[in-house]
């Protein structure tokens, strides 16, 4: 053997081992493989499938190799494609495809496809892959199905939020056009209004208000009563607002309830001032401080009680010359006059006494009004006050039979700081209504009772009573009981508003209760000692 | 029952013939063995191999080397005798031998780039190659290849000469060939028929390819 042959020899062994270690190589790959693997030739049968794809497929290779790639296929024209298209591109082509099995079971996999070629570059046939992706299927349609059904859930909601937002929103415009009402309401009050937040601080006021303190509302909002009170235009309106600081030194921080308190503000500009607190369900969210301009009202009062005033006082004088002309008459001292004359001037004379009367009560309501009622307190003991009125209708009671019971206290009552004269006018104005609306041989009783801080006086009677309807006028001017006027024609419907100004200027309550046909019971109550 | 008198005497003439094949129709001889009748009947086949003499290393036997070509048959025979196999089986096994050649495998991809203009002499090509890379002894003539045709006129004539080995092998080669058509024209409704023989007085193998 030449060297040559030898060389040649020892190459061709090494080819085979080579080629052996090639193919133990390809058997262990292709056994290991846990991709289905399977190669076809160009007409599309099946020479080579590895373990992976035999398993997957169920069948053994010997059953497989050889037949046609596209009867594994349950969609045979899209494998045929499939291979078309890796023959006519470059690169490897991938398609979800179903394998039929041994079982005639559908297998859907993912089938990656490239071309084997040789040396020249010309296509000699394929290699497919197998994935399964049945489990990725499974995994994909559940989650598809909880994808959709989320997004159903999702959608639901979506819907019901949506039509919870239009519904808040339609809320918003309702509560917004709401908003705007209410703040045009306000602006375009008569009234000035302020409102206080529950701290207390001005977080409104309207143009009104504005113009009654010649203020710019950016200047005082957010502003404590206190604070305002340092403000000139606005001082006023924070001392009748505020508490009292402990310190005295003029508004506290909290509002004081109130109504219809008044408010001078320079010379002209009377205001009506009214607090409301404002609540939000059982919580104060605040107060509303209403300024309604009485100024005209106030004024027009003014001068009317001035007329009323000088009016009477005008009147006075002609009805005393009259008194004394008829008195003297009466008396004789002008001459015999004959009975019948006599009854005509006594009439004449009880007319004018009424009117005198009037006049006198029309100037005391008009001295209340004009604030000039002035008073002249001194200690007294309220039951010698009454007894001395009591005293001066003797007669009266007497003539009409009615039984007057006065019921004095056990032991003595402390003594009131009263104007003697007027709170006699204040009593004999109750006592006399008592009289004049009971009928004869009715029933009056006065009684007195008291402690260290107040007295009370209580007078009863079963007269005529006041009708229902009308008891909330009782204490108004000029006001009669349509039962009263039947009755008694003289009243002039001014006494128990000037009682009641009589007892609250003593810083004393009146009150009473009444049923028509059965009686009225008028009591008040005054405070004792130096605190009137 | 087997005529071991027979299968000794057999053996031991095909065991000393001095011609070659190639590993690979060896591997593919047990693959279908193992297939058809388990790991157990693979044994058993290679045990009565051992028996009947043969002496080569069947658990390492590599598809690139050549052994002893009387091999081939004897593997046919033991199982045909163990198994009671008919010549179906025998064709089927010759059928199946494509499928897991490690040598087709390797070598065949290579035919089909010349698929889509088969003619005569491109087969003869082809089937000159699969015997050469074989077997060490015999020689293929197609006479006959109509495959461009109309299916009903699809025609072929094989010839195998100088290749007088043992007869079980003709039933072998009626599958070899079929799958072989098969793959490189992908019918398979064909039929091959065996009409001479060199065991029945004739001077070579002549296998006709015909629709079925």
């Amino acid at each position: 053997m030449t060297e040559d042959q030898k060389e040649i020899k020892k190459e061709l062994q090494q080819a085979k081992e080579d080629l052996r270690n090639l193919e133990r190589y390809v058997e262990e790959f292709s056994s290991f493989l846990p991709l289905g693997v399977c190669m076809v030739n160009p007409l599309g049968i099946i020479i080579d499938a590895n373990q992976a794809f035999q398993d997957l497929i169920n069948y053994k290779s010997i059953e497989i190799v050889g037949e046609s790639l596209k009867d594994i296929f349950l969609e045979k024209k899209e494998a045929e494609n499939l291979l078309k298209g890796v023959r006519r591109g470059k690169a490897a082509k991938t398609k979800e495809l179903t394998l039929i099995s041994g079982e005639k079971k559908e297998i859907p996999v993912s089938v990656s496809a490239s071309a084997i070629k040789d040396r020249k570059g010309k296509i000699i046939g394929h290699f497919l892959a197998f994935f399964d992706v049945a489990e990725i299927k499974k995994f994909q349609e559940e989650l598809e199905e909880r994808v959709k059904k989320r997004t159903r859930e999702l959608e639901e909601s979506r819907v019901a939020l949506m039509n919870m937002l239009e519904d808040i929103e339609e809320s918003r415009r309702a509560a917004e056009e709401e908003k705007d009402k209410t703040l045009a309401i306000i602006t375009n009050f008569t009234d000035g209004l302020l409102f206080f937040d529950r701290e207390t601080n001005l977080s409104l006021i309207n143009p009104r208000a504005e113009d009654f303190f010649k203020i710019q509302s950016r200047e005082v909002i957010g502003k404590s009563v206190l604070e305002l009170g340092f403000s000139p235009n606005l001082k006023s309106l924070a001392i009748l607002l505020g508490k009292p600081s402990p310190l005295k030194t003029g508004a506290g921080r909290e509002i004081k309830e109130m109504s219809k308190e008044e408010l001078l503000l320079g010379k002209d500009l009377i205001l009506e001032v009214s607090t409301i607190s404002i609540m939000g369900g059982e919580e104060r969210t605040g107060t509303l401080v209403i300024l309604h301009d009485v100024t005209r009202e106030k004024t027009v009062e003014k001068l009317k009680t001035e007329f009323v005033s000088l009016s009477a006082h005008q009147l006075r004088t002609p009805l005393s010359a009259i008194k004394w002309t008829l008195k003297m008459l009466l008396d004789g001292d002008l001459g015999e006059i004959s009975k019948e004359q006599r009854e005509y001037i006594e009439k004449t004379y009880q007319s004018n006494e009424r009117m005198i009367k009037l006049i006198n009560d029309l100037l005391d309501v008009t001295r209340i009004e004009e604030g000039r009622y002035l008073y002249k307190p001194a200690l007294t003991d309220l039951g010698t006050v009454v007894q001395s009125v009591i005293n001066s209708f003797k007669d009266h009671i007497r003539q009409k039979g009615i039984n007057l019971v006065f019921k004095k206290p056990d032991k003595n009552l402390p003594e009131v700081k009263m104007d003697v004269e007027k709170m006699k006018l204040a009593i004999q104005n109750i006592l006399n209504n008592a009289v004049i609306y009971t009928h004869p041989g009715g029933q009056v009783t006065i009684s007195l009772e008291g402690d260290k801080n107040k007295v009370e006086f209580r007078i009863s009677d079963n007269g005529i009573g006041i009708p229902q309807d009308q008891q909330k006028r009782v204490f108004t001017k000029f006001f009669r009981g349509v039962n009263a006027v039947k009755m008694e024609t003289g009243g002039t419907g001014l006494g128990l508003y000037i009682t009641k100004n009589i007892i609250e200027a003593h810083g004393g309550k009146i009150l009473f209760k009444s049923k028509e046909g059965k009686g009225s019971t008028f009591y008040f109550s005054l405070p004792c000692g130096e605190t009137t | 029952m087997i005529d071991e008198t027979l299968l000794k005497k057999e053996a031991r003439e095909l065991l000393q013939m001095k011609e070659r094949v190639r590993g690979s129709i060896l591997k593919t001889h047990f693959y279908y063995i193992q297939q058809m009748q388990g790991e157990k009947g693979l044994d058993e086949v290679k045990k009565k191999l051992k028996e009947l003499g043969c002496l080569i290393d069947l658990g390492k036997i590599s598809s690139v080397d050549w052994y002893p070509i009387g091999v081939d048959p004897l593997i046919i025979l033991v199982a045909k005798e163990l198994f009671l196999w008919q010549d179906q089986e025998i064709f089927n096994m010759g059928s199946s031998a494509p499928k897991y050649s490690f040598t087709f495998k390797f070598i065949s991809p290579h035919y089909f780039t010349t698929l889509e203009k088969l003619s005569l002499k491109v087969a003869q090509k082809i089937a000159s190659d699969v015997l050469r890379k074989h077997y060490t002894i015999g020689s293929i003539k197609i006479t006959k290849f109509k495959v461009n045709v109309p299916r009903e006129e699809k025609e072929g004539i094989i010839k195998i000469e100088n290749f007088k080995v043992h007869p079980i092998l003709c039933h072998f080669f009626q599958g070899y060939i079929f799958r072989m058509i098969q793959f490189i024209t992908g019918e398979k409704d064909i039929m091959v028929q065996e009409t001479k023989c060199p065991f029945k007085g004739d001077s070579y193998h002549e296998f006709i390819i015909k629709k079925r």
